[in-house]
């Protein structure tokens, strides 16, 4: 039976010696290497030859999906199965172009991250189903613009803000509730990535001479 | 009548005053009478002492004298006499009416620029957003602009004649200048009250002076009960979001330290030698609920707002004016590169400031006993965004010191700073390192340009491939 080689790439020096001496007793795998560093992981993939590499995110000053890219370019073409205690949305969706084949979430069971192992080996993707979730809802999240496309009411509750008006007046000069106006200051405070109505006003001015300019 | 003439064209006044001493010197020498007419010229010389300089006016009075020597029929033994008496007149005339018709001119200009002054501050204060007023010294209101009206919600014109402290009372208690009080030119926070007895906090600018009528205060007041409310409720988000990314930052910990001893649950359930154990089973359960609490933040971080787009020129503007001063008492060389119109960047403007401070700080503490001390801030444009390089003089990170890890025994202050600075940096899809291979101690900083913030992070991965395998 061919074993399966493996490569341990992770900072946290009690897990990946954990690790190693779970996969000691599982006679299928082998493990190459153990790597605490980026520079070190890629100096094993140098040496010998990998089938899997078990990466973390974090590692120390750089990040597993800079290792990745820096993998590949050094002609890497095995597999990745990210070991991770979390990683972002967008982290999850760069490591996902890079080409991994699963996210394994650290506070799984040991157990299942041995199942993990054989389904990629076996060429199959591992989708750990909270990491599937955050990747789901961020695809499904709406781009926040980051234009100065405003609507009506945005207009109209900035025009007040220009004449002085408080949140109060402004309600009462439009006929909505004070909270209305709250939430739609609040609004472009967000578009316009602001805190203070002071900064909405410069801000807001000086993008509509920008637009002016442009035009 | 004399101003009408003043508004002539110069060259209708200097036609007239010609035309004038040409019909003058015409009816001296047709009518025959035994008098002198060289004195009528004085009226040309009224005329042309409008216009003309002092020498031009001593010239035509020179003339006029001539012509009306030639043109009298006196007798030649008074002529020199009668001359000079005619010229003296005809100048002195010329000349007077020159200087009197210069200040004329000269109160009028000044009178047209102060009602035009009067004018702009009129307008500046009946539109100015600020309330304007001003009282006595026993705070009894004198005048008041429309906005003061509008902020103390009176009737327009109804605040003269009234007491400020009915809505102001601070400004009852400034003391009234007199020679033992200075003047005062300040400004301060407090609270006001309108006549509908709702109150609301205005910052007043005020300054008090003395006048014919006796002592006065001047006063401008401003709202700032919605900055307040803005202020507070922008303190309490960014203390829920710097918690937030706090508490993901040591959950995160907390879920690698929990997998490690999972990781050795496992092994020794294994090797069979707890088998039975409740202890050992106890732990495994604990571990596992540890696990479970510490995962809790994975299910709240796709919750969050997206990072908005910021105009990075101004963050760094805001920067500088809060270092510079700091820079300059501590005796630090800033150098500042930043060139203008980088393009605006996902962030979050207050925890991008945060950071930008943390590093100043940490900056500030690594140069305090040093002699040299300089910190040099530069931007410039990378593929699909911006990176900020924040360097110091100081004497730079020993190596293999684990900088952005928690808790750090060998940190000047918490060992949090650098930790949640890039837990900051990475929230709104940047990140910040420490570059090993400057010249001076450097961090830097890397923001996505606003826009695809996914294909600028695979730019910095690729980007990064020399520093990995370096």
């Amino acid at each position: 039976m061919q074993r399966i080689r493996l490569l341990l790439v992770d900072d946290h020096i009690l897990f990946r010696e954990g690790l190693r001496r779970l996969l000691v007793s599982e006679p299928e795998f082998e493990t190459v290497a153990e790597c605490g560093t980026a520079a070190q992981a890629l100096a094993a993939l140098v040496r010998s030859p990998v089938d899997i590499v078990l990466l973390d995110f974090d590692l120390e000053d750089e990040t597993g999906t800079r290792f990745i890219s820096a993998a590949q370019r050094a002609g890497y073409r095995g597999k990745i199965l990210m070991v991770t205690a979390g990683m972002s949305p967008l982290d999850i969706s760069v490591a996902r172009k890079l080409g991994i084949s699963g996210i394994f979430l650290k506070h799984n069971s040991p157990t299942s991250l041995l199942d993990a192992i054989r389904t990629v080996a076996a060429g199959g993707f591992w989708t750990d189903p909270r990491a599937e979730q955050i990747s789901q809802d961020f695809v499904k999240m709406p781009a926040k613009s980051t234009g100065n496309q405003l609507t009506p009411r945005e207009q109209d509750v900035l025009q007040g803000v220009f004449e002085g008006l408080t949140n109060k007046e402004m309600a009462h000069q439009m006929g909505i509730s004070l909270s209305s106006v709250k939430a739609t200051l609040q609004s472009l405070f967000d578009k316009l990535g602001v805190r203070t109505r002071g900064q909405l006003v410069r801000i807001a001015i000086e993008r509509s001479v920008e637009t002016v300019r442009e035009s | 009548m004399t101003r009408r003439i003043l508004d002539w064209s110069p060259a209708a006044l200097l036609a007239c005053g010609a035309a004038l001493i040409a019909v003058l010197a015409l009816i001296d020498w047709q009518v025959e009478i035994n008098a002198t007419l060289g004195f009528l010229y004085i009226f040309p010389m009224v005329l042309l002492g409008t216009v003309l300089g002092w020498w031009q006016l001593i010239l035509v009075a020179i003339f006029c004298t001539a012509l009306s020597d030639r043109l009298d029929p006196f007798p030649a033994d008074m002529e020199s006499a009668r001359d000079g008496i005619i010229f003296l007149t005809l100048a002195t005339t010329g000349l007077l009416s020159r200087t009197v018709t210069k200040s004329y001119r000269r109160e009028m200009e000044s009178v047209a620029a102060r009602r035009a002054a009067e004018e702009q501050l009129e307008f500046l204060i009946e539109s100015s957003p600020a309330a304007i007023l001003t009282m006595t010294a026993d705070g009894e209101i004198l005048l008041a602009n429309p906005a003061a009206h509008r902020l103390l919600g009176v009737a327009k014109g109804s605040l003269p004649g009234q007491r400020i402290t009915r809505y102001i009372p601070a400004l009852g208690s400034i003391p009234s200048v007199d020679e033992s009080v200075k003047l005062f030119r300040t400004e301060m926070q407090t609270r006001g009250q309108r006549e509908s007895g709702e109150f609301f906090l205005c910052d007043v600018f005020f300054s008090t002076y003395i006048t014919a009528g006796g002592p006065r205060l001047a006063a401008l007041v401003v709202d700032a009960s919605e900055q307040l409310r803005e202020r507070e409720e922008a303190s309490l988000q960014q203390l829920l979001e710097g918690s937030r990314i706090l508490v993901a930052a040591v959950s995160h910990e907390v879920r690698n330290v929990c997998g490690a001893i999972g990781m050795m649950h496992e092994n020794l359930a294994r090797s069979g030698t707890l088998k039975g154990n409740q202890d050992f089973e106890a732990l495994g359960s604990l571990v596992e609920t540890l696990s479970k609490i510490a995962s809790l933040e994975l299910k709240q971080s796709v919750g969050r707002d997206e990072p908005s787009a910021v105009d990075l020129n101004e963050v760094l503007t805001d920067l500088r004016i809060v270092i510079e001063s700091t820079c300059e008492e501590s005796e630090i060389e800033l150098h500042w590169r930043v060139p203008p119109n980088l393009p605006p960047v996902y962030a979050d403007r207050h925890s991008l400031m945060q950071v930008l401070l943390n590093l100043t700080k940490n900056s500030q503490r690594a140069l305090e006993r040093l002699t040299r001390k300089a910190i040099r801030i530069s931007a410039s444009r990378t593929a699909g965004g911006v990176s900020i390089h924040f360097s110091d003089s100081g004497p730079g990170i020993p190596p293999g010191r684990k900088l952005f890890q928690p808790l750090q025994r060998e940190a000047d202050a918490t060992g949090l700073g650098l930790y949640l600075s890039r837990a900051f940096m990475r929230s709104f899809r940047g990140d910040l390192r420490h570059d090993p291979n400057a010249p001076e101690c450097t961090f830097v900083l890397d923001l996505a340009a606003a826009g695809d913030a996914e294909e600028y992070r695979s730019t910095l991965e690729n980007a990064a491939h020399t520093s990995v395998t370096g």
